[in-house]
């Protein structure tokens, strides 16, 4: 078969245009250099996710609480996860319900064994700063241990410290020397 | 003609860039989202029922990832650099990217029927994501139903089922079916109320009985397992109760001859005050004092203060209708350790011991009354609810804070006494009877309440919103107690 000179010019250019672009999706920009540093995947721990929680706040005029639907911003790391979850939980609601907690709260620290217990530690505000009858106390316990049980499913119960120390109550009504356990709680 | 003809030419021109514009609206990710055929997600138990929508791209049903976060309780990551999105349910994660139709499940690629799509920010993977979650193992707390396109969350498998009330002539009988054998603690049986622990249960429903000798009842899950609770008739003798065979049986019984023959255990009051069951000290404990000061009430008083006058107030009520001895665990405002208390009312032998507080908020912020007991199921972390005393040289040893534990039943007898008194007297207001891990009766070995109510004045018809006095109040608990200790001594 022979070629005019119009269809092997147009051959010449296709070929050379295929040439270009194998080589543009091969040796271009970034592409297959041994020197261009590869992008690393972040390790799970360094992720950042969202996840949807049930916060527990009180509910107004009553001893009880209820839960809200949020999402919320959470590292791969269960501490930090927790942290994460309480730290909104301490923000308060976004609809009707009231916050037990007192102003000035923080978790300090937060950390897991491996039989379910989850230990909070809280700053001073927790009790210095509580006010109220046995109906916030109520309150504000059940905040802490429902949120934990309905977001963090392995915990049966947690253990409150405050400044890393045991407290013995937060209002004078509840013990809280010993154990808040879900079971009790729920 | 012409101007005419002009606008017949220019018409289909603008019909074209309507249809065009419709078109391009139509396949815009924005317009693509109309509604499928929704899901449903039964949650079984501790949620309502509730349905998530799917819409229609190309044709082709999606389902929100924001949805299925909610629903499985997973964590999505989403990395908007490359486009992918990840979902972690439990143990497993899902990968997703955006216009690939493929998925990685646990680092295996697998083929969705269409790819994953970015609309306004939130991606949605292809409907059939859903079944495929359960086909391949990803999630074991809930099913699938094809037909129904329902995700049904499984239901806990409860011990204690299907409870049901049968009266049979002179003998009413509460039987449930047992998934296994529990250890039924009586807490207390009394002529008027039965109430039985089953240890360490879960139940499917709770339920209401009214029938034969029961004049009322409940059976629920409580803190330590499922407590059945029966008002009965005035003529009630005796009640048994079996466990085994993959039954639960309750029975009560009008029949003194069943109770003679020892078929029934007779129904007695709660044996309180030792052997001779005569009350011979009872312990008031003005909540709080000194540096605690407790609840600020309305009108700015100190929970500490209204417990004192309280606690006085009920004193002198009980002196006037018991010889027993009163004891204040403090007759001023000062700082009582909560283990002192609880020492005070043991070294005195204590027979009964009532915390008294108080409480403007909550359930009880208009008026009302709480009545607290320790939870039958224990709580003490150094005192198993179980726990054998033990005894040296004669004396009994009880774990500290188990020590409430073998009272716990005759406490909340008399809790119940304390509160149907304050119903009968108060109708209308709220009267609530709590069991919980209550710091102050843990370490009392004898029957031990913590009374809570409303602040009321010491004088006046409007003394509350409620319209009580603080002495109407310390009346009616001292009655309350009166008949509660006369009942016992028979």
């Amino acid at each position: 078969m022979k070629l005019t000179p119009r269809q092997l010019v147009l051959s010449i250019v296709g070929a050379v245009v295929l040439v270009a672009i194998a080589l543009w999706f091969t040796i271009g920009p970034g592409r297959g250099s041994k020197l261009a540093p590869e992008r690393l995947t972040p390790l799970a721990s360094e992720l950042e996710g969202i996840r949807g929680v049930y916060l527990y706040f009180g509910v107004p005029g009553s001893d009880d609480v209820a839960a809200e639907y949020r999402d919320v911003v959470v590292k791969d790391r269960e501490a930090d996860r927790v942290r994460a979850i309480y730290r909104e939980l301490l923000s308060g609601s976004t609809g009707s319900y009231e916050s037990p907690f007192p102003d000035g709260v923080e978790l300090l620290n937060a950390y897991y064994t491996s039989r379910g217990s989850l230990y909070l530690d809280w700053n001073q505000a927790l009790v210095k700063e509580f006010q109220g009858g046995s109906g916030r106390e109520h309150q504000l316990l059940a905040s802490i241990v429902l949120t934990a049980a309905d977001n963090l499913p392995d915990v049966t119960e947690v253990v409150l410290l405050v400044e890393g120390n045991p407290v013995e109550t937060i209002g004078g009504h509840f013990d809280t020397m010993t154990p808040l356990t879900v079971a009790e709680w729920r | 003609m012409r101007l005419a003809s002009g606008r017949v030419t220019r018409a289909p021109g603008r019909v074209a860039a309507f249809i065009l514009a419709v078109a391009a609206l139509a396949t815009s990710p924005a317009s693509a989202a109309r509604m499928a055929s929704p899901i449903s997600v039964d949650h079984a138990e501790e949620r309502p029922a509730e349905k998530i929508m799917p819409i229609l791209i190309d044709g082709a049903s999606y389902v929100s990832t924001n949805d299925l976060a909610r629903i499985f309780a997973a964590t999505k990551y989403w990395r908007p650099e490359i486009q992918k999105l990840t979902l972690r349910l439990g143990e497993h994660t899902l990968r997703f990217t955006i216009d690939a139709p493929i998925v990685l499940v646990d680092e295996t690629g697998r083929n969705l029927i269409e790819p994953a799509r970015l609309i306004q920010g939130v991606v949605y993977a292809p409907e059939s994501i859903v079944r495929q979650i359960f086909e391949w193992g990803l999630f074991a707390d809930a099913t699938w139903d094809d037909a129904t396109r329902t995700i049904r969350f499984r239901s806990p498998v409860h011990v204690v089922r299907q409870a049901q009330l049968f009266p049979r002539g002179r003998v009413t009988e509460i039987s449930a079916t047992l998934l296994r054998g529990l250890p039924p603690r009586v807490l207390y049986a009394t002529p008027s109320e039965i109430r039985i622990l089953f240890e360490g249960g879960t139940l499917d429903t709770v339920r209401s009985f009214e029938g034969g000798i029961v004049t009322g009842g409940s059976i629920r899950e409580v803190a330590g397992g499922v407590e059945l609770r029966l008002r009965l008739g005035a003529d009630a003798k005796g009640y048994a109760v079996s466990v085994g065979s993959g039954r639960l049986k309750v029975s009560v019984t009008d029949d003194k001859d069943l109770v003679d023959a020892g078929l029934f255990n007779k129904l007695e009051p709660v044996p309180i005050g030792g052997p001779d069951r005569d009350v011979r000290t009872i312990v008031i404990d003005p909540g709080h004092g000194g540096t605690d000061l407790g609840a600020t009430l309305r009108g700015g008083m100190s929970e500490k203060d209204a417990a004192l006058d309280l606690a006085r107030a009920l004193r002198s009520a009980l002196n006037q209708r018991l010889s027993a001895r009163v004891i204040m665990t403090r007759e001023s405002d000062v700082v009582v350790s909560a283990a002192r208390r609880a020492e005070i009312a043991n070294e005195a032998g204590a027979d009964l011991f009532i915390s008294i507080h108080l409480d403007s908020e909550g359930s009880i912020k208009g008026g009302g009354f709480r009545v607290f007991t320790l939870s039958p199921g224990g709580t003490g972390g150094e005192g198993e609810s179980d726990a054998i005393p033990e005894d040296i040289d004669g004396v009994t040893l009880r774990p500290w804070l188990g020590a409430q534990t073998s009272a716990v039943g005759s406490s909340m007898a008399l809790a119940q006494a304390i509160a149907d008194s304050l119903q009968h007297s108060f109708p209308g207001t709220p009267v609530l009877t709590r069991q919980g891990p209550m710091r102050i009766l843990e370490p009392v070995v004898c029957p031990a309440i913590m009374l809570e109510s409303a602040p009321a004045a010491r004088t006046g018809p409007d003394a509350t919103s409620r319209g009580y006095t603080i002495y109407d109040y310390a009346r009616i608990v001292a009655e309350a107690i009166e008949k509660f200790v006369k009942a016992a001594r028979g």
